[in-house]
């Protein structure tokens, strides 16, 4: 681990020197206001809007009489044609959004950079792909494909302190947006599909240094080790953080999604359950200690992640649930005073579920980028709704010999996916309470963007064609649409700089894997007509 | 094969990590492939893997296949060839895995490293020869 005390000291005086201005500084978000994140509709303070990542906005401007009078207000083209699936956060007028190296500040209402920091990785990248920052007290934090964890002044883009975190020649990186709580930066490593053994880190925000470690295959004597029936195959067994954290600030848990078990398509190579793959874990923040957890799909061996985070609501009548959907294609809901499943409903197209692939072959529904992605369902208290965003498409998977081979895929096998024409994805609208479906929208393509509720009763997100997409969301009537000309694949945020309300938008998504999809990253914000 | 034995796993498992044992002392670069399929493994680059690795392998939405980036990662003189053929043949395109036939695969190889400035010479590339060969260092 590398400390930049030089460094260190130059940040915090330029903290201190650029404590007044007018855009969006220096001292905050604060612990308080990121605490009092649902209340305030002004900002958009993380991945998810709030620690319990129901994504619920309370604006009105925006509503279901005047959404249809949506227009485009700016964009700002980031200079990338690579995957481009992260979602920005707003603070005091300015956008922090990122790329695979860029980390971007612009004004949020006219989309004008402030600054753009470029990094410049010092290991191999796995992938191209970052979700995004997390804000904490003038500092601007995220992870790289190089695995390392950086912290950035949010008031200049100079980098304060840059951590190695992970050894990415093996397949370990960060593409998580991290979520900060009380001076801790929680983050965990992706890179199941290359054989790593993933692991949840707390970082210390001040100054980079980890705090505490949870493995996500447990050996030895841990909870979970007997899962695994070949206890040497837990030397490569997967487990990644995709996408973020949530966390419970009543109990002081963090919920994390961990993905798949690898390789991806051989079970038998890993006997048992393989906890904690497939899995939500339950940790205390402060310690890393294992709480609870619940696991989606035991053995998977269709790279089932459990990728999007899980989400903490409560209804009307004062039922705590934790949701989360995967890429099995379900929403699970879990009842948190029993912690026990209160539901789980499809949200695609379920096929040959239960059977494992075999050397010939099983056609199977969802293949392995199919159900919902990286995008978190969101609640809706005025609907009593979850929104689910999910993706339709099925494929062949297939056994196939099991070589490690370090810093290389590790799946023992592939997935054959239908041509990408065959593919399409679903907006679904379950009563939260009891799973039924209000209503559902069939999407031509795949949909992997942000699903955004607010109090104006529409419900935002955005398809793979590149259409931006306002719903009513009591009744799923279509709105408005606007075509970015870039595949939505990213966030979907609301918030107000002087009164107005305004949506940013991330578009253009180019994938390197196989969405078939184009465009180079754009964030877009629309607002209605003065 | 049905249904893959533990036991067959553990071989393929432990005959990796002998493969990069016995590497260690790398004899002088082998020549592995012929001109033909080097000609030929140019077609087949063209046709199906150019589109996500570059026309001149520079990488684009797949990594660089020639060059400091894939001799880090390949041409150390500790890397088994048959490694870099399980990844191509099992894994490529990344988009109809193992949808070509074993002789094209065979070619693509050939055409990229060629391309890392191995030369050819009068052995044609087999799945067997590759067994036995550790990838030299990079020129
Ligand atoms: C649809 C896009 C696509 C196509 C077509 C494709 N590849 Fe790839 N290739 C990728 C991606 C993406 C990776 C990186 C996989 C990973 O994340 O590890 C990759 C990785 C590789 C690697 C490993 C490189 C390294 O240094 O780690 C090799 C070798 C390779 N491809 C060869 C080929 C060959 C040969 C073909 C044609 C037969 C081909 N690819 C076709 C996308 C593609």
């Amino acid at each position: 681990m590398k400390a930049y005390p030089l460094s260190l000291r130059l940040a915090a005086a330029a903290v201190l020197s650029l404590a007044v201005s007018s855009l969006g500084l220096a001292a905050g978000p604060t612990q308080h206001q990121l605490d009092a994140a649902r209340q305030n509709g002004s900002n958009w303070l993380m991945y998810n809007r709030t620690y319990s990542g129901d994504r619920f906005s309370p604006l009105t401007q925006i509503n279901t009489t005047d959404a249809s009078q949506l227009t485009p207000v700016c964009a700002n083209q980031l200079g990338t044609l690579a995957a481009f699936q992260a979602t920005p956060v707003e603070y005091r007028g300015v956008l922090y959004v990122t790329t695979q190296h860029q980390t971007v500040a612009m004004n949020a209402a006219t989309c004008k950079t402030l600054w753009d920091y470029t990094y410049v990785p010092t290991g191999p990248e796995p992938i191209n792909t970052n979700r995004g920052v997390a804000l904490y007290k003038g500092m601007v934090i995220r992870g790289t494909d190089d695995a390392h964890l950086i912290a950035l002044n949010a008031g200049t883009g100079k980098l304060i302190w840059n951590v190695k975190v992970g050894n990415s020649a093996i397949g370990e990186f960060l593409s998580a947006a991290p979520i900060v709580w009380k001076n801790l930066i929680f983050i965990g490593l992706a890179g199941a599909d290359w054989g790593i053994k993933g692991q949840v880190y707390a970082y210390n925000v001040k100054n980079g240094k980890r705090v505490w470690t949870f493995n996500d295959i447990p050996t030895g004597n841990a909870v979970g080790a007997s899962t695994w029936g070949r206890a040497a195959s837990t030397a490569t067994g997967g487990g990644s953080t995709w996408s973020t954290i949530t966390l419970d600030r009543s109990n002081g848990l963090v919920y994390v999604p961990i993905g798949n078990p690898a390789p991806d398509f051989a079970p038998e190579y890993r006997p048992g359950a393989n906890l904690f793959t497939d899995s939500v874990v339950e940790l205390n923040a402060k310690t890393g200690k294992l709480v609870r957890w619940h696991q989606q799909v035991p053995n998977d061996s269709h790279d089932w992640d459990t990728a999007a985070a899980p989400i903490l609501f409560t209804t009307s009548n004062g039922h705590h649930y934790m949701a989360v959907a995967d890429k099995a294609g379900y929403l699970f809901v879990y009842n948190q005073a029993t912690h026990k499943l209160a539901y789980k409903v499809p949200t695609t197209t379920i096929h040959n579920a239960s059977l494992h692939p075999t050397v010939k072959g099983v056609y199977t529904c969802p293949a392995d980028l199919g159900g919902t992605e990286w995008s978190s369902p969101a609640y809706d208290p005025q609907t009593a709704a979850l929104y689910v965003n999910s993706v339709d498409w099925c494929g062949v998977d297939k056994l196939g010999e099991v070589r490690y081979v370090a810093g290389q895929l590790f799946f023992g096998g592939s997935s054959i996916l239908d041509p990408v024409a065959k593919a399409s994805g679903w907006l679904d609208a379950f009563d939260a309470s009891s799973g039924q479906t209000l209503w559902r929208w069939h999407s031509p393509t795949p949909m992997l963007a942000g699903v955004t509720p607010t109090a104006g009763g529409v419900l935002m997100t955005g398809d793979l064609n590149g259409n931006f997409l306002v719903f009513d969301a009591r009744t799923g009537q279509k709105l408005y649409q606007f075509d970015t000309g870039g595949a939505m694949a990213g966030g979907v945020i609301t918030y107000k700089v002087n009164g107005r309300q305004y949506v940013a938008v991330a578009s253009g998504n180019s994938s390197r894997s196989i969405w078939g999809t184009t465009g180079s990253g754009t964030i877009f914000v629309f607002a209605l007509p003065y | 094969m049905a249904g893959l034995s533990i036991a067959g796993l553990g071989v393929a498992a432990g005959g990796w990590i002998l493969a990069l044992a016995a590497s260690s002392s790398a004899p002088a670069a082998p020549q592995i492939f012929t001109k033909s399929q080097v000609k030929a493994g140019q077609q087949v680059f063209l046709a199906h893997c150019a589109v996500c690795h570059g026309y001149q392998l520079q990488g684009k939405i797949g990594p660089a296949l020639k060059g400091p980036a894939f001799a880090d990662v390949w041409l150390t003189g500790k890397q088994n060839a048959d490694s870099l053929f399980y990844v191509i043949s099992t894994q490529m395109p990344f988009n109809a895995p193992g949808s070509l036939k074993t002789s094209q695969y065979l070619e693509a190889l050939s055409y990229i490293l060629s391309q890392n400035g191995l030369v050819p010479g009068k052995t044609a590339m087999t799945v067997a020869l590759l067994k036995k060969t550790t990838l030299p260092k990079a020129p």
